[in-house]
């Protein structure tokens, strides 16, 4: 029978439930991942006496977490956007950085390279000018090389922090498919009181697996999310995780799932970023560099073998032979084939900068350009030869169907010239045909107008209607700024979109201190005043007692 | 109203901070550098604009470093004809005097003894040497002494060809003249072939000496001949002096060019003081606002009443 004692020991007793989830909700207003909990109060069923229904007190129907779904999915997919642009916003400005300024930039040194030429040329007798020139020559091929070197060290860099981040991603999956065991457990014995604490945990880890790769969240009623990567493949389906491979061949990040290859599909997370990196920046801008630094090799030394050095013998290659360079070329790891690819350049002012890709559909390799223009594929029978501008190859081994492999032509060029000539003396300033200390500077003043013939991508041979050597440097420097530029300002708009969904869902699930203190003032207040009814029952009944005294 | 969790405030307020923050290093370096244009992600379009200018302007002072250099071969060419062209006109007077049915013996040898003089010393300008001791006069042919004591040149300075410079684009001048156009007479009246002006001296100093039956038609040769040189001399210096023009004109060019290149490189390169330090105070007065304003929200706490 409800009385008032009774009544007030239930609101007691849940009042305590309350004061414990303030503060519960106080001491985690930090920790990450955690959402404000709440005591749904709800009445104890009622009793019927004569004269009507008399409830029977208050008890804690359950304890929610408060929580949205939708904006918790919409975070997920903005905190891998997000986590995707800043990192190629981090790695693009670094590799901006290394190309120099408008003061010491690369375009600047290989003019200075060119006008150094010309101190020969004013006087083409004088060792010390020839030594400059030489010196110049070094610090350009110098910095041709650094860039490289450094650019290749970024993606080298990628390769081990990817393979970190996928081992990290298996360690996360592993715990959510632990996860989900315990939640599933614990909705089947009791689907109305929801294990809080352990939702916010998986909750967190699904948003640390979203920051490092795009992920696809479904839930299956029972409790479990499954989570997919690429085009739905499982990483965690119930309790059990696929694992996550990450490497870094020459071909590039590869990310196999299980013994998928999702590599082309993953396009979000810092695993994104990574992908984006090597594919849109570093390899473009050391390709673009390499051609450069190619062509410098293989026009200076043409023109230094048409000369004769300052003892009237015949000139000798200043940088790197052009036979000495080889077009990159790289196989996918998931090649099942022994399909491989390997040439020469044949011209190299006629490359046209492009990367290409062959994949072998069972009977030829087709071979487009990278990213694809569109334009029909070349078709190279297996064992073939393949022409492209500036480049001869040739197909070999014994390819598998889908096997791909990659032509990156001057990828690591800018890394492999050198200066051969070692000595002052052995410039070839003067025309063929003049005598020892010749004061002749043909050669050198046809050097420096190279300085500005547009010969770097031309459609013929002698056809100048390329870039020049510095243009060619300077579009290279600029592409790869402009890409930078784009991702700084797409990552300040993800970066915005992050905080604002991020405030959305704190604004359902975030602690508020003052709400709390409020709550806890409510909570105490109500606890005093049931503690004064327990104390008011008891006055009754003893004033009850004493009328038998 | 939407709700705010504490943390948020706390998050809010930091980055807002870190960003002012941010903004006040950019600033700041932009000051300190002098130079707003440091990564070609600053902004890509003026960058590349830049870094073309920049070699536009590299290629300028290398072309100015190229005329001044030609200037100065030139100019001392140039002078060392004048010194020539003045001793041929002794040549010449001595030619005249000797011309003359009143000179005697010992007069004839003195004047031969001049023209002897004379010989040497238009033998040492022609074969003068610049800083580095190669010969003025022999073209491509650095080292190749242009005249041996016999007067004959040197074969090797006979093909050897001017040197040229570029001293803008498209644009180049010769550096020097060898002595075969200046000196030599391809059909010498005195020698009837291809002489210098030293083996005409030489004959007239034979002439002058053993006065030979035929002397009057030596010295009106030999007249004949040193004007002709003298003409190709001065046509030599008048050439050299167009070149001077020209390099002149190339320089005053370039500097004009490189004054608007270095100018329009500036507006997209160096840091506009003013405006970055309007934006520094912007950022500075920004950053104490938020800090104070953190501060005092950080103060707004009901647990404050709670005591």
């Amino acid at each position: 029978m409800p009385d008032l004692m009774s009544n007030s020991v239930s609101g007691l007793l849940s009042m305590q439930q309350a004061l414990a989830t303030t503060g519960q909700n106080i001491a985690n207003a930090n920790t990450p991942g955690y959402s404000r909990q709440s005591v749904n109060l709800a009445t104890l069923a009622p009793q019927y006496q004569s004269g009507g229904y008399i409830g029977s007190g208050v008890q804690v129907a359950s304890v929610t977490r408060s929580y949205d779904q939708f904006v918790v999915s919409q975070l997920n997919s903005a905190i891998s956007d997000n986590s995707r642009l800043s990192f190629l916003n981090n790695f693009s400005t670094q590799a901006t950085q290394l190309l120099g300024d408008t003061k010491t930039g690369i375009a600047q040194q290989t003019q200075a390279f060119f006008n150094a030429s010309q101190a020969v040329a004013a006087n083409p007798t004088d060792l010390t000018a020839r030594s400059a020139f030489l010196g110049s020559a070094q610090s350009l091929t110098a910095k041709f090389n650094q860039i490289d070197s450094q650019l290749q060290n970024l993606d080298s860099q990628i390769g081990q922090q990817a393979s970190d981040i996928g081992r990290q991603i298996n360690t996360y999956a592993q715990q959510v498919g632990q996860l989900n065991d315990q939640i599933s457990k614990a909705y089947a014995i009791n689907p109305n009181a929801p294990p809080n604490d352990l939702l916010d945990q998986r909750d967190l880890l699904i948003s640390k697996i979203a920051m490092q790769i795009d992920v696809k969240t479904t839930r299956d009623g029972q409790g479990n999310i499954n989570l997919s990567l690429g085009s739905g493949q499982a990483l965690v389906l119930n309790g059990t995780a696929t694992p996550l491979t990450v490497g870094n061949p020459p071909s590039g990040l590869s990310i196999m799932l299980g013994s998928t290859d999702i590599t082309t599909k993953v396009s979000g997370g810092t695993l994104g970023g990574m992908l984006q990196a090597q594919s849109q920046l570093i390899t473009p801008l050391r390709n673009q560099l390499g051609q450069a630094a190619l062509v410098l090799a293989d026009q200076v030394n043409k023109n230094q073998t048409a000369g004769v050095d300052l003892q009237g013998n015949p000139g000798a290659d200043l940088f790197s032979p052009t036979a000495s360079f080889t077009p990159q070329t790289t196989a996918l790891v998931t090649n099942k084939g022994t399909g491989a690819v390997s040439g020469t350049f044949t011209d190299p002012t006629l490359l046209t900068g492009q990367i290409y890709t062959a994949r072998y559909d069972g009977s030829n390799w087709q071979v487009r350009t990278e990213p694809d223009n569109g334009a029909a594929p070349v078709t190279v029978a297996s064992g073939g030869a393949l022409s492209l501008p500036g480049l001869s190859m040739n197909f070999s081994g014994t390819p598998q169907t889908g096997d791909v492999l990659n032509i990156l032509p001057t990828v690591g060029a800018a890394g492999k010239i050198n200066v051969v000539q070692q000595n002052a003396s052995g410039i070839a300033a003067a025309a063929a045909g003049q005598p020892a200390y010749s004061r002749d500077n043909t050669q050198m003043n046809a050097l420096f107008a190279l300085s500005r013939t547009n010969m770097v991508g031309q459609s013929a041979a002698g056809a100048n209607d390329g870039s020049n050597l510095s243009d060619t440097v300077g579009q290279a420097v600029s592409k790869a700024g402009a890409f930078a530029a784009g991702v700084a300002l797409s990552a300040a708009a993800a970066s915005s979109t992050l905080a604002n969904l991020t405030a959305q869902q704190q604004s359902v699930s975030g602690v508020n201190l003052d709400e709390e203190a409020a709550n806890l003032m409510k909570y105490q207040q109500n606890y005093q005043a049931l503690a004064q009814s327990i104390s008011s029952a008891n006055t009754l009944f003893q004033s009850l007692l004493s009328a038998f005294r | 109203m939407m709700r705010v969790s504490t943390s948020m405030i706390y998050t809010q307020g930091l980055s807002n901070i870190q960003q002012q923050q941010s903004t006040m290093l950019q600033n700041q370096v932009q000051i300190a550098s002098g130079v707003k244009l440091t990564n070609p992600a600053d902004d890509p379009v003026a960058f590349a604009q830049a870094t073309n200018l920049a070699v536009q302007s590299s290629k300028d002072q290398q072309y100015s470093t190229n005329i001044d250099n030609a200037t100065g071969k030139v100019q001392v060419q140039e002078s060392t004809l004048g010194s020539i062209t003045s001793l041929l006109q002794s040549v010449r007077d001595v030619a005249i005097q000797a011309n003359n049915a009143a000179q005697s013996g010992t007069s004839l040898g003195a004047l031969a003894d001049q023209l002897d003089q004379m010989q040497k010393a238009l033998t040492a300008q022609m074969n003068s040497t610049d800083e580095r001791g190669e010969y003025l006069f022999s073209g491509t042919a650095a080292r190749e002494q242009p005249y041996d004591s016999s007067g004959s040149l040197n074969p090797a300075v006979s093909s050897a060809n001017p040197v040229n410079l570029a001293i803008a684009d498209g644009q180049t001048v010769a550096m020097n003249q060898p002595a075969g156009g200046i000196f030599q007479l391809a059909s010498s009246a005195t020698t009837g072939g291809n002489a210098s002006i030293l083996q005409i001296i030489n004959q007239l100093k034979t002439a002058i000496t053993t006065q030979p039956a035929n002397v009057q038609t030596v010295y009106a040769n030999a007249q004949k001949d040193i004007d002709a040189v003298m003409n190709q001399v001065t046509n030599a210096r008048g050439s050299m002096g167009n070149t001077l023009n020209t390099l002149d004109a190339a320089k005053n060019d370039n500097s004009a060019q490189n004054i608007i290149t270095q100018q329009t490189l500036s507006t997209l390169r160096d840091t506009d003081m003013a405006t970055a330090i309007t934006q520094l105070n912007q950022s500075y007065i920004n950053l104490q606002a938020t800090q104070q304003s953190m501060v005092k929200i950080q103060g707004l706490s009901l647990f404050n009443y709670l005591r």
